[in-house]
């Protein structure tokens, strides 16, 4: 591991004056479970670390009590702790399932929700210290013809098919949250489903955020929403999904409207399955529908060499992900 | 004690005394010792035994045997294999320490489910590296992914002492592969039985069908 300089400071607006205007001198350090990787594999070699662990105002969860059920979660908050929530886990199950299955109680006790949607991707190219892929400056995309099981089947476009790691992004775009950041020149709000971008060079991140920029909060609002969460996971506990599908749904009489499916581990960024809400809005949630709008989610995947089997899981991911929201009995587990 | 401490320390036989916190000489009231300090002068007692395995012609590391049976669970949907039971019976001719056997039998299963379900190193065709050198997708199984391990030794003392170390791995990935096919109707030809390879020989079989 590179020297670097180590800061703490008190509040957000210090931290941020820390930060730098390009990529790569100055790192926010969180929970530490993805940035002290980076940093021991020489894939991040700042100058200056910036710890958050100071600011007070960044950590739990506030009912703001505006008349609607909205909960904001600041960015500081463990895993755990949004697990465990008892109000996020009523309303949000899509939420708090699926932070309570991330790596394990180490990670959740660790890792926090900026961290987790600002964390750097896994892929194997990137994080290996000698491979100068796309993202580290270098020519070329190594997954493209290389070893990519694990990687995108989403990637119209992309010359760098990382998936998104994060499985709360996805769960949050479902339910529509909105991400309050701050920067120089004050805070703004982002939609969560605005807030990431597919990378292709060392001057761009997995996100939106300006490199002086930090996740102060993220606001959820309950608008009594069918939701869930499921994970294709090869192994149960410290491991990452293969594919991940987030639903929410309202449900009346019968039928499902205001549909929203939203896919991880698929593209570079969380991936929202237009074609798979619209096969499901408007109408009832059964066995043809939820397979109908699975088949649908699939619609448009171009896998690579080794990942054609995602798109299968994907069509499987989705119609379980909208059965558990939809409370029917999973018929997967024995 | 205080007779073995009188040897210890030279002093004449039925000389030495408790009192609080200390040993003292009735004939001599300068002669005095700390609790800690005679004990330390105690020293430890020593068990010895030698012994000789004659029938050297009987030791053998040799024909050692077993058999497994494993059952899994298979999403078929999925691809993803759960092992949930593993019955080992394992032979290592006449068993000495019972508890280690089972131990290294147990152990032996857990990294054969290992083999067949998650372990693979993944190399790069182009720069010759190891792209999972590390335990994130080095996989290996936790808790949930391992199954319940169920040991019997077969005890043969008739066939002298035999070795236990690498035998109980060998049959694990081969019962856990013979599961699955039992279970989908499919061979599927490579370990690890991931849920890529499962699909595929899901789709293979249906594709004859």
């Amino acid at each position: 591991m590179k020297n670097f300089t180590y800061y703490r400071p008190k509040t957000a607006e210090e931290a941020v004056g820390l930060l730098d205007e390009k990529w790569g001198r100055v790192e926010l350090l969180a929970g530490g479970t993805d940035l002290l990787d980076l940093q021991k594999e020489y894939v991040a070699q700042p100058d200056k670390v910036v710890s958050v662990s100071a600011i007070e105002e960044l950590v739990g969860v506030k009912d703001l009590a505006t008349g609607l059920t909205r909960y904001r979660i600041g960015a500081g908050t463990k895993l755990a702790a949004i697990a465990d929530d008892a109000n996020l886990k009523r309303f949000f199950p899509a939420l708090t399932e699926t932070a309570g299955i991330i790596g394990g109680p180490q990670i959740r006790n660790m890792g926090t929700l900026g961290g987790n949607l600002c964390q750097r991707n896994r892929c194997w190219y990137f994080r290996d210290e000698h491979t100068n892929c796309l993202l580290k400056g270098g020519e070329k995309c190594f997954a493209l013809d290389g070893e990519n099981r694990y990687h995108a089947i989403f990637t119209q476009g992309h010359k760098c098919v990382i998936v998104h790691p994060s499985t709360l992004a996805p769960a949050l775009i479902a339910l529509g949250a909105t991400a309050e950041v701050l920067g120089p020149k004050g805070k703004r709000t982002v939609e969560l489903a605005k807030f990431f971008r597919a990378p292709s060079s060392a001057s761009e991140r997995e996100h939106t955020l300006s490199p002086n920029e930090m996740v102060l909060s993220v606001t959820l609002t309950d608008h009594q929403a069918k939701n869930a969460s499921y994970e294709v996971r090869h192994k149960q506990a410290y491991d990452w999904p293969l594919v991940q599908a987030a639903v929410a749904f309202q449900l009346g009489a019968g039928k499902a409207s205001s549909v929203k499916i939203v896919l991880g581990h698929v593209a570079p960024t969380p991936y929202v399955a237009e074609k798979a809400a619209m096969a499901l809005d408007g109408k009832a949630v059964n066995e043809e529908t939820e397979a109908a709008a699975g088949k649908a989610a699939a619609e448009g995947a171009k896998p690579l060499s080794q990942n054609g089997y995602k798109t299968k899981l994907v069509e499987v991911a989705v119609k379980r992900a909208i059965l558990t929201a939809a409370g029917q009995k999973k018929y997967w587990e024995a | 004690m205080l007779a073995a401490l009188e040897e210890k320390l030279k002093v004449e036989k039925g000389d030495l005394e408790i009192k609080p916190g200390k040993i003292v000489s009735k004939s001599d009231d300068k002669k005095t010792w700390t609790w800690k300090a005679a004990c330390a002068k105690l020293g430890m007692d020593v068990v010895e035994g030698k012994g000789e395995f004659k029938a050297a012609d009987k030791l053998s590391n040799n024909g050692v045997g077993g058999v497994q049976i494993a059952e899994v669970w298979v999403d078929t949907e999925t691809g993803v294999v759960r092992c949930t039971l593993v019955v080992a019976v394992q032979d290592c001719g006449l068993i000495i320490n019972k508890l280690g056997c089972e131990s290294q039998v147990a152990g032996g299963v857990i990294m054969g489910v290992n083999y067949a379900l998650f372990e693979e190193r993944i190399m790069d065709r182009v720069t010759g590296r190891q792209l999972n050198p590390d335990m994130e997708f080095y996989k290996l199984g936790g808790i949930q992914d391992l199954p319940r391990v169920d040991v019997h030794m077969y005890d043969m003392p008739e066939r002298g002492v035999i070795g236990i170390g690498e035998p109980p791995t060998i049959s694990t990935c081969a019962a856990v592969g013979n599961a699955v096919f039992n279970a989908i109707g499919a061979r599927v030809p490579y370990a690890p039985y991931t849920p890529d390879q499962v699909l595929e020989a899901l789709s293979r079989k249906e594709g004859k069908g």
